[in-house]
């Protein structure tokens, strides 16, 4: 299947090899949207590394963004201010609802609903719309700059963010009135793609997809970074290990995330949102990881002294998602791929660099 | 004269799809002084099968526009919009941009087999109405076993499906056809048993006896609402319609069957499916909504108003469903409607023999 | 309404993962004496809370060490295996997370100039398999006991390692920033790509 072929959200092969209908061995195949990424920070300076990491996945900038400048302050030890990590909190999770509108938007257009995509993709506007309202950008925002965010929000934001996340609460109650009522929908998802906790931790699987199998981890409370450790909210688990299992830890993110943006807009401390970023940086190593939507993300990087990184390495998340995919497939039926690799939520601009 | 479509339910009214198409062949006929019965016939033949033909396709036509603005309401969107009024023209710009592609005949494509399924589909879809009336006074033909007759060309094009995906030389189209044989096969044995339970309490295989027998004495729908629900489950699988699409679902098979077919064929294609919705739909308001009876407007405005109305349900079927996987299909249709059906004949058969319909 | 019931059936019994990551966390500095009394001889050493980092880790004892590491001190999870070219020296830079203990560790590795191997670890972490794949495609280190080491990234087929050093990007893309910005003069790719075919057929 692919790389052209409808249920492939992006360029990428997926190998299947089936006796009647049910996948007896399956291989992904990506590379196709390869951009030696790595290669490229290599030959550009710390901050122009911004913009292009809003390449990366262009459903979740932000995030990426996020993790590159907070790898870069961990390597040379960059003080940000407070207010900017709150700024950066409240806009990381409206990407992560963003990015699960998107997710939900095409899961349930590889089961045959179009309804939920265009309603999903509907309330996805609105998000788009605050952190338009954020930095000026609909998709590639190149907001976060080292040290600090870019600039302030707008006077009115606070009230817009917190009347967006009023109302979606309550769409987020339509649809699971629409979708997980619904009996079609439960038999396409319960008991499909079963991932045991142990295997998704051997296979590196990260993200919503280790806390479907029941694993509670979530970066922002194990490992916290950001204005994290200062608000409180709760891990989305659930135990079921199956598709709907993904898909109520993404329904529960969503919720959470509303529960954390509002705190954020509570707690938030008056200041500077820019803090002091060298001119000259100096040699050395860091990293940083955070929570992406889809996983675990995480930044290396090696600097030698001058303006340009000697090593940058990126792991994504669904690079390593890909390569567990098999392992998941076996033994289930050709119906079932759409379902099960919609609910890793594939991006293949992330995966391929 | 004695024809075959000749009206047999009210002597006294006209049958218009005869009336119209002889009045044309006679006159035709009379100006070039022709005195032929065989040859009014004939044409009598042809000009009635081309109104008729007419008629199924404008109704697609609107069939298709409806769908598409109350799918857009649905989805809280408009739908079309801007080719000709309130976007009606919309379909007829698709068809015109099928029509202008290549026709592409696949390498390794059977051509006999690829080509002559089509005409097989087709056909066997627009035939499908020449037995189903849609008014006492507005009918192609209407033999007495009408009922089984439609169901058993409904029942060809299984067969064609899978040569179709045979011929196409494509996996997508191979495992495509094998699920549209396997669904359609396993769905026709409950409607076909419910539809028993509908002959039981009308006596009759014909569809104005059904009918008649509905405007006397009560609708189907209600004595019988278990055979409804699984005649239209079935209906719908039978159709091919979300949330029963998956010979052509397109997330993993990328059009099943119809993968190769490009152009216009694959255009006829998707005309065929909204033929055999409308006549889908239109089976199911003769047996069981009460067919073309109804108070102060005429029978054929009654009847089209019903088939919009199921053809509404279908929609919302389509909106609010997402896709059954296939061995789900065929676990729903052999375990859970084949009792059920059955259930559903015993219930007739206690009801006919209590007299409560006599 | 039957439910479905996969031909295969996953294993279901498994451990209990649910207090994972929020009881029975240790110290850092507890997890770096376990290294030491195991490991006297490798420097280890706390950069911050739930960071460890180990540099010059001699190459022969990785499998012994990431094998420790997963089954005494509940490294669970390998974060991600990177590659890298000192010039002097090809390098192996593994990141291995515990979610239990909260702690993350660095260890660099450092292979010789001529040989650019080093063991697998993909038997100890399954998701490890593709980054030490990336890494052979980008900089052509060897995994040995690695069950499919091909390309991942570039086409099969490709006869370069794009992440080198000694890799020639196309130079007419490259400002020369010292000169002001001018450009130099284009020249041809140094590296042979065969990605295309040959097109004398």
């Amino acid at each position: 299947m692919g790389p052209q072929h409808p249920f492939t959200h992006g360029l990428w092969t997926l190998k299947v090899k089936v006796d009647g209908e049910t996948i007896v061995d399956a291989e992904p195949i990506i590379g196709y949207l390869h951009r030696g990424f790595e290669k490229l920070c290599e030959n550009r300076n710390f901050p122009q590394i911004i913009p292009i990491c809003d390449r990366l996945c262009y459903v979740a900038s932000m995030s990426w963004d996020h993790v590159y400048v907070s790898a870069v302050e961990n390597t040379f030890g960059i003080e940000v201010p407070k207010r900017a990590e709150y700024i950066r909190v409240i806009a990381l999770e409206v990407q992560r609802i963003a990015s699960h509108l998107i997710w939900l938007a095409s899961f349930m257009t590889d089961l045959g609903n179009l309804t939920a995509f265009l309603y999903a993709m509907r309330e996805r506007e609105m998000f788009i719309d605050l952190l338009q309202a954020l930095c000026g950008a609909r998709m590639t925002y190149n907001y976060p700059r080292i040290g600090g965010v870019s600039q302030d929000m707008p006077r009115n934001f606070p009230h817009q963010c917190t009347k967006t996340v009023d109302f979606f609460e309550k769409r987020l109650k339509e649809y699971e009135y629409l979708i997980e009522e619904s009996e079609v929908f439960r038999i396409r998802t319960q008991g499909v793609g079963y991932l045991r906790a142990s295997d998704a931790l051997n296979l590196g699987v990260t993200g919503p997809a280790l806390r479907g199998s029941g694993v509670p981890v979530d970066l922002r409370k194990t490992d916290p970074y950001s204005a994290y450790p200062e608000l409180d909210f709760e891990v989305a688990v659930e135990k079921d290990c199956d598709v709907y299992a993904r898909y109520r830890v993404r329904m529960n993110e969503m919720k959470e995330s509303c529960n954390i943006i509002r705190q954020a807009l509570k707690n938030i401390p008056a200041g500077p949102v820019l803090g002091k970023a060298p001119r000259h940086f100096p040699r050395g190593e860091g990293y940083a990881r955070t929570e992406d939507p889809r996983g675990e993300a995480f930044f290396y990087i090696q600097a030698d002294g001058t303006d340009r990184p000697y090593r940058v390495k990126i792991r994504s998340p669904i690079f390593v998602t890909v390569s567990a995919a098999p392992a998941i497939l076996r033994g289930y039926k050709v119906a079932d791929v759409p379902s099960i690799m919609g609910s890793l939520d594939m991006c293949l601009g992330e995966s391929d660099r | 004269m004695t024809c075959a479509w000749a009206s047999r339910t009210g002597d006294t009214l006209i049958n218009y799809l005869y009336y119209i198409p002889n009045t044309i062949a006679t006159a035709i006929l009379s100006l070039l002084h022709i005195n032929l019965p065989q040859l009014n016939y004939l044409l009598t033949w042809v000009i009635a099968s081309v109104m008729l033909i007419i008629v199924i396709m404008v109704n697609v036509i609107i069939f298709i526009y409806v769908e598409r603005k109350e799918l857009g309401r649905f989805m809280d969107r408009r739908g079309p919009f801007v080719v000709g009024p309130a976007g009606f023209f919309q379909n007829f710009a698709d068809a015109f941009k099928f029509l202008i592609k290549e026709m592409i005949l696949p390498e390794n494509a059977d051509a006999l087999g690829f080509n002559s399924t089509l005409v097989i589909i087709v056909a066997s879809s627009l035939m499908i109405m020449t037995v189903v009336p849609q008014a006492p006074d507005f009918f192609y033909t209407n033999p007495d076993l009408g009922l089984l007759l439609a169901f058993a060309i409904f029942a060809i094009e299984p067969f064609a499906v899978v040569i179709a995906g045979w011929a196409s030389n494509n996996k997508y189209s191979l495992l495509g056809g094998f699920r549209s044989t396997a669904q359609m096969m396993s769905y026709e044995v409950p409607m076909l048993i419910t539809i028993i339970s509908v002959v039981i309490l009308a006596g009759s295989f014909n569809f104005s006896t059904i009918v008649n027998f509905q405007s006397s004495h009560v609708w189907f729908v209600i004595p019988l609402i278990l055979g409804f629900i699984v005649f239209l489950i079935a209906i719908v699988a039978e159709i091919e319609r979300i949330p029963f699409d998956t010979p052509d679902a397109e997330a993993e098979l990328v059009h099943g069957w119809m993968t190769e077919y490009a152009g216009i064929k694959f255009a006829l294609f998707q005309l065929t499916s909204y033929v055999r919705t409308f006549a889908g739909a239109a089976i199911m308001v003769l047996i069981f909504l009460g067919g073309w009876t109804g108070p102060f407007l005429p029978p054929i405005v009654w009847f089209y108003i019903k088939v919009y109305a199921v053809f509404t349900l279908f929609v919302w079927l389509r909106a609010s469903l997402p896709r059954v996987r296939i061995d789900q299909v065929l676990n729903i249709g052999w375990r859970s409607l084949l009792p059920l059906s059955l259930f559903n004949i015993v219930i007739a058969a206690l009801l006919r023999i209590s007299g409560v319909f006599h | 309404m039957p439910t479905p019931t996969p031909t295969i059936v996953a294993p279901r019994e498994d451990k209990d993962y649910s207090g994972l990551s929020i009881t029975g966390a240790r110290p850092t500095a507890d997890v770096i004496n376990d290294i030491k009394s195991k490991f006297p001889d490798i420097d280890v050493k706390l950069k911050r809370p739930g960071r460890i980092e180990c540099n010059k880790f001699p190459r022969e004892k990785i499998i012994e060490f990431c094998t420790f590491l997963r089954d005494s001190l509940d490294f669970e999870h390998a974060t991600c295996v990177a590659g890298n070219d000192l010039k002097r020296a090809w390098e192996v830079i593994y990141h291995l997370s515990s979610y239990r203990n909260r702690c993350m560790i660095q260890i660099r590795t450092e292979l010789p100039r001529d040989d650019p191997s080093i063991e697998s670890v993909s038997r100890i972490w399954e998701g490890a398999n593709w980054h030490e794949r990336e890494t052979y495609d980008m900089y052509g280190i060897v995994f040995n006991n690695h069950p499919k080491l091909e390309r991942v990234l570039t086409p099969e087929g490709t006869d370069f390692f794009p992440f080198r050093k000694d890799f020639k990007l196309l130079d007419h893309w490259k400002i020369d920033w010292e000169n002001k910005g001018k450009r130099p003069p284009p020249e041809p790719m140094v590296s042979t790509d065969t990605r295309f075919g040959d097109s004398n057929g």
